[in-house]
């Protein structure tokens, strides 16, 4: 999955999110399914719901845990490419 | 048959209630979705509606908004209000379920009305009350409820969750209505007391609407499952004498056992024993069987036209 840095994700319509006790918590509401993310998920999910660019979200993960940028990157990509797969979020 | 430790862990913290923590969190969020829906709605309308029991427990009593299952949402409308708040619903989207052709005549003495929302894959219930009382309400001061009510936290202003010892007399007089077998009654009951109930308050009002029997048999499960001894002296405040308390305890066994409720005679009988109120109680009671009895003249009739028609035919 090719994404740039300036590309932006946007959430599905369909998709109701919250974050509980530190864990964001998502809903399709389409299949009715529900999806719990972890520590940097959640970061990243909220990081999206504020239309933050690919890149700013990279390096932001970078910022907070203290990883160099190509595995943050790859964790992002790896997430979106999951959360795109399940038709929770686009890359625009 | 409860898991009374399991009940008892979960008085602690609701969580421990929890089968599948998951699916409460995503439950979570379409109910707080169809709240701010409804809310908005009201809004717009200059209408305004208590939320009660679960829903409102979960976001003013609970540490966790999440952690406390429901089936539904439940709703209670000035009964002048009612129509106006369904047709919001309805355009809202809510499917207004209709009055059953069987119950035409009974159904309103049971003061409530299903509407069901579909959020994609996913239904939720929401229950519109005029009041929560079965048969022959207790006299419940509603406006005054109102005005000790307060809006729910990130929600719009037109929902109202109670104060705590209104909510704690309206989960009694619930439980009292299920045969004290809710047992997430003592869950709520626990967290309303955890957030501090004003005992004075309570017993006032409980005296005001009725309810000491109920009171009394609610406070006295709640004390044993807490083994809270600063509840004893609360339950003795809703003290109601030796054959009173001895017709509670037979018509009531202590310890919830999960059996489903049912409206019938039986049902009936046992509920005339919480009753303060002999005379409203036996009017209701009266006036519901004499609307079941037309509702059931009116199905015979509705029938045997139906028959005359097909013969005709």
């Amino acid at each position: 999955m090719a994404i740039s840095s300036e590309q932006r994700v946007a959430i599905t319509p369909e998709v109701l999110s919250r974050t509980l006790d530190g864990e964001a918590i998502l809903l399709d509401l389409a299949s009715g399914t529900y999806f719990g993310l972890d520590g940097v998920g959640t970061l990243l999910w909220e990081l999206f719901e504020q239309g933050t660019t690919v890149g700013e979200a990279t390096a932001r993960i970078v910022a907070v845990y203290d990883v160099d940028a190509t595995t943050a990157r790859s964790d992002l990509e790896e997430l979106l490419s999951e959360l795109t797969r399940r038709g929770l979020v686009r890359v625009s | 048959m409860i898991d009374e430790a399991r009940l008892r862990q979960a008085c602690d913290d609701p969580r421990a209630w929890l089968v599948d923590p998951g699916h409460a969190r995503a439950a979570y969020l379409v109910r707080r979705r169809v709240l701010a829906d409804i809310g908005a709605a009201l809004d717009q309308r200059g209408l305004a509606a208590l939320v009660v029991k679960g829903a409102a427990l979960a976001e003013t009593a609970y540490p966790h908004p999440w952690s406390r299952p429901m089936s539904d949402i439940d709703l209670v409308v000035r009964p002048a209000e009612l129509d106006a708040t369904l047709a919001a619903l309805a355009k809202l989207g809510g499917l207004v379920s209709p009055v059953p052709r069987d119950r035409r005549w009974s159904f309103a003495q049971l003061g409530e009305r299903a509407v069901t929302f579909q959020l994609g894959a996913i239904r939720c219930l929401v229950e519109v009350h005029t009041h929560i009382d079965r048969i022959a309400p207790r006299p419940v001061d509603w406006e005054g409820v109102r005005l000790r009510s307060a809006p729910m936290s990130g929600l719009p202003e037109s929902l109202l969750a109670p104060s705590f010892e209104d909510h704690a007399l309206i989960v009694i007089l619930h439980a009292a209505l299920s045969d004290f077998q809710h047992p997430l009654a003592w869950v709520d009951l626990a967290q309303l007391w955890r957030q501090g109930v004003d005992v004075t308050k309570l017993v006032r009002r409980a005296r005001e609407w009725r309810l000491g029997p109920a009171c009394h048999r609610a406070l006295s499960e709640l004390n044993a499952i807490l083994m809270a001894p600063q509840l004893n002296a609360c339950v003795e405040r809703f003290n109601a004498g030796a054959i009173r308390r001895w017709l509670i305890a037979v018509a009531f066994p202590a310890r919830p056992q999960g059996a489903p409720r049912v409206l019938g005679l039986s049902w009936i009988a046992r509920q005339a024993v919480l009753r303060d109120d002999p005379l409203r109680w036996l009017c209701g009671t009266t006036r519901f069987g004499v609307a079941r009895l037309a509702d059931r003249v009116t199905v015979l009739a509705s029938a045997s036209r139906i028959a005359a028609f097909a013969s005709d035919g």
